[in-house]
């Protein structure tokens, strides 16, 4: 496969498997729900004829059992069951996986073919059309439309819509405890029943009498759903058939547009005729008989019945005049007169024009703009020098300069834009893993999501994708009770998780709720101390918000692993680190009983991002924005060691002194006054001793690259407008090896 | 046993299980004449009711049950 096809393939499917996913969710909420079937079906059908393209009989296989199934459940001859949903959702489960190896190895995996065969058996259990195509498919049926009278129980019946089933049973099934009769009789909805021998009977006196020599024939009323199902027991012995009780419709054949304006255009010529209703009404009628065939081939049914009530009352002129209207606007859009979806639909789709865009180029587009907003910074910078030179040209570099921010500005802004995606794409998992993990943990949640439209940076939001599926387990495992627990605490024996998304302070804001057993401060405390995490002394002094966030210690989820659910770990510290690595917060509040709530804060974009710097040993450094609380100045001798930490008063709290060029090891002059930044880390609020600050800057951050990639003391470098290049630190990072006494 | 025969007629009354079959079959084949009196019975196995519509014995009562009714009737003819 050419690699744009498989790209188009795998991006197409990825986009049916997610509908598919979305559908069958809520069609095992609304088990009767049309357009989830449709949806459904439409899904696994356009999946269906992707695969055919590419010749992956595998999904082509699995798929085609599954739309027959569900084409089932669209004529209502049988719902959506729970277990059902688990088989689609497996296949869908699988697909995904196969998907995914295609991308990667550009063909399906070995074993495809195996496991399709494994869940089309799966799927055929629900098969109701299997009934009828297995060893008894070639029963006739014809019996069924000249059952005698007197095999009727209620003659009444037989103008119903009716079910045959025909029942040739095993010869020996005697032997293995069945009585067909018996299960004919037990037929559901059974208002007819025929009994013969299968062939022409032996004589009495060679009768073998264990033997099974009768066939049974029955009708019945009830759904073909019921019938089968109560029949699938003896699948190959039984054939199910559903008795057609009228003869469908010939759906006209469908002219083609311009077939249609050519007959309306002619129509209406003879409409615009002189003396129609006076002396050429046989004209009018035959254009108006046009018309109608014409509306009726198009299948257009509301202009349909729009011209059925205009032509009834054609008496005047005027009339005329509104029926030419009427086929005037019919040439122009014969859409038009079609009310409601089928019009809305298309004034959805006909505004707007989409172009599909790979995401590396997107990036890659940001990252030119990115080093051209640098760029132009170095511009500004030239026109500061340029001004020992001349003022003139100064001036002129730097309204040139501000002519290309105001442009690289907004090229950024658009770019930026290009990149904002909803967090519907990463909520629209949310519901299956709930689903999945109710499953699994026997517990019921209702998980609710509110500001699935709030926009953020892509890459802010595949960043959030595994800690909101941690978050969620974690809710799940540990949040909610089993239902009798939560009946006896006077709760809904349904739990509740409630996901909010929505924009504060130009940051994106996720909570994630649940009204479960909430975090038992004390057990936190007690488990820290287990595991060697904090000191017993540590424990009585931690204030409850401060206990809480033990729950975010690495040591603490190592422990939390050995216990949990099907070896799921549930992690909390890779949560908050992958928050803290896009530039984001999470805070946690529990109460005991009443629930747990995790808020993470993200900024919107990761793009461009604010940086204060500090100059060490003359070297500029780069502190994220978010993590500066104040820089101050202090003299050295209000500097106290408190063991062997240098500690210094703060808003009347102590805060540990560190240095950077220790933690950086660089040699440092000392100096009377210090340059402190307060930050704010994990801990808490500690102090960081620089040389001196320097100004804020919107940078640019790039990931280093190369040999400087396992440097784990920088997140990121950044170019500036002198085209020298800033370091960001990575204070958590530094700090953490530095032990604070 | 849930038939009793006499000389002319098999009694049917209940239940007639498959265990009735063999001296059913057995009874008909002895007594060609022999009638059958169903209107007792109230279940008849599978194994019974071939062995009936194979022999077609003359129905001296007709069961009350409408099926069993059917079902004899259906092959009779």
């Amino acid at each position: 496969m050419a690699s744009s096809l498989i790209d188009q393939f795998v991006l197409e499917s990825g986009e049916s498997l997610s509908e598919a996913s979305d559908a069958l969710l809520e069609l095992e909420k609304n088990r009767n729900d049309p357009d989830a079937v449709d949806r459904l079906f439409r899904a696994l059908h356009t999946l269906k004829g992707n695969a055919a393209l590419f010749d992956l009989q595998a999904i082509v296989n699995v798929t085609h059992i599954a739309e027959d199934i569900l084409d089932t459940i669209r004529k209502g001859q049988q719902e959506m069951s729970s277990p059902l949903a688990d088989v689609i959702f497996s296949v869908i489960d699988h697909i995904s996986a196969w998907v995914a190896a295609i991308e990667r190895d550009g063909r399906l995996p070995a074993d495809a073919a195996t496991v399709s065969d494994e869940l089309r058996a799966r799927l055929r259990e629900f098969s109701i059309h299997d009934m009828k195509s297995g060893p008894a498919a070639a029963a006739d049926f014809a019996w069924a439309s000249e059952v005698p009278a007197h095999a009727w129980l209620d003659i009444a019946k037989q103008d119903q819509p009716l079910i045959a089933v025909l029942y040739t049973p095993d010869e020996g099934c005697f032997y293995s405890g069945d009585d067909p009769l018996q299960i004919m009789r037990d037929l559901p909805g059974l208002c007819a029943l025929q009994v013969e021998f299968r062939a022409a009977p032996p004589a009495l006196q060679d009768f073998e009498i264990y033997t099974c020599h009768l066939k049974f024939m029955a009708l019945s009323t009830f759904p073909l759903a019921e019938v089968a199902a109560y029949c699938r027991e003896y699948k190959d012995q039984i054939a199910v058939k559903e008795l057609a009780t009228e003869i469908p419709e010939q759906s006209p054949e469908v002219l083609d547009a311009t077939t249609f304006r050519q007959i309306m255009s002619a129509q209406l010529k003879i409409l615009e005729l002189p003396n129609l209703l006076a002396g050429n009404q046989s004209r009018l009628n035959a254009a108006l008989q046009n018309i109608a065939n014409a509306l009726a081939y198009m299948k257009l049914d509301a202009a349909r019945e729009q011209f059925a009530v205009m032509q009834d009352n054609i008496s005047h002129e005027n009339d005329l005049a509104t029926l030419r209207q009427f086929v005037s606007s019919l040439l122009e859009d014969p859409q038009a007169g079609q009310a409601g979806e089928q019009t809305g639909k298309r004034a959805e789709t006909s505004g707007k024009k989409f172009l599909q865009v790979e995401q590396s180029r997107i990036d890659q587009l940001l990252n030119l703009i990115g080093e051209m907003a640098a760029a132009r910074n170095n511009l500004q910078y030239l026109a500061e020098h340029a001004e020992k030179v001349s003022r003139e040209l100064s001036l002129e570099l730097k309204d040139r300069a501000a002519l290309i921010e105001h442009i690289t500005q907004e090229m950024q802004d658009i770019a930026v834009g290009f990149r904002m995606t909803s967090l519907s794409s990463i909520f629209k998992r949310l519901p299956r893993l709930v689903r999945d993990l109710s499953k699994e943990l026997d517990r019921k949640a209702r998980l609710t999501i509110e500001g699935g439209e709030t926009e953020a940076d892509r890459h802010v939001i595949d960043t959030l994708s595994e800690p909101l599926l941690h978050m969620l387990r974690n809710s799940m495992a540990h949040g909610i009770e089993p239902s009798d627990e939560r009946t006896a605490a006077g709760k809904h024996p349904t739990g509740a998780i409630h996901i909010k998304a929505y924009h504060h302070n130009n940051q994106l804001i996720i909570e994630v709720e649940d009204d479960g057993r909430g975090i038992p401060v004390q057990k936190v405390k007690n488990k820290a101390l287990a595991n060697g995490i904090v000191s017993t002394e540590e424990a009585e002094r931690m204030s409850d918000t401060d206990a809480l966030q033990l729950i975010f210690h690495s040591g603490f989820s190592m422990a939390e692993k050995v216990t949990s659910l099907s070896g799921r770990g549930v992690g909390m510290d890779v949560v908050k680190s992958t928050v803290e690595n896009a530039g984001g917060r999470i805070t946690i509040h529990s109460e005991v009983g009443v629930g747990t709530r995790f808020t993470l804060a993200l900024p919107l974009f990761i793009a461009a991002a604010q940086m204060m710097t500090v100059r060490v040993a003359e070297q500029l450094f780069g502190i994220p924005m978010q993590q500066v609380q104040q820089s101050l100045r202090i003299p050295r001798k209000s500097i106290r060691k408190i063991k062997k930490t240098e500690t210094f008063v703060y808003r009347d709290s102590i805060l540990p002194l560190l240095r950077l060029h220790a933690l950086l090891d660089i040699p440092a002059a000392e100096q009377d006054d210090m340059a402190v930044m307060i930050v704010r880390l994990h801990h808490g609020l500690v102090g960081l001793a620089v040389d001196d600050f320097s100004n804020p800057v919107e940078v640019v951050i790039k990931p280093l690259s190369g040999i400087l990639k396992t440097v784990s003391n920088f997140s990121g470098s950044a170019l500036l407008a002198d085209g020298s290049v800033l370091l960001v630190l990575n204070l958590e990072e530094l700090v953490h090896g530095h032990q604070i006494h | 046993m849930a038939i009793k025969y006499t000389d002319e007629v098999a009694v049917f009354e209940g239940k007639c299980t498959l265990h009735e079959a063999e001296p059913l079959h057995a009874w008909l084949k002895k007594t060609p004449q022999g009638k059958i009196d169903l209107s007792g019975c109230q279940y008849l196995h599978t194994a019974v009711l071939q062995v009936i519509l194979v022999a077609r014995p003359a129905v001296a009562a007709a069961p009350a049950d409408a099926w069993l009714n059917a079902c004899l009737a259906n092959d009779s003819g």
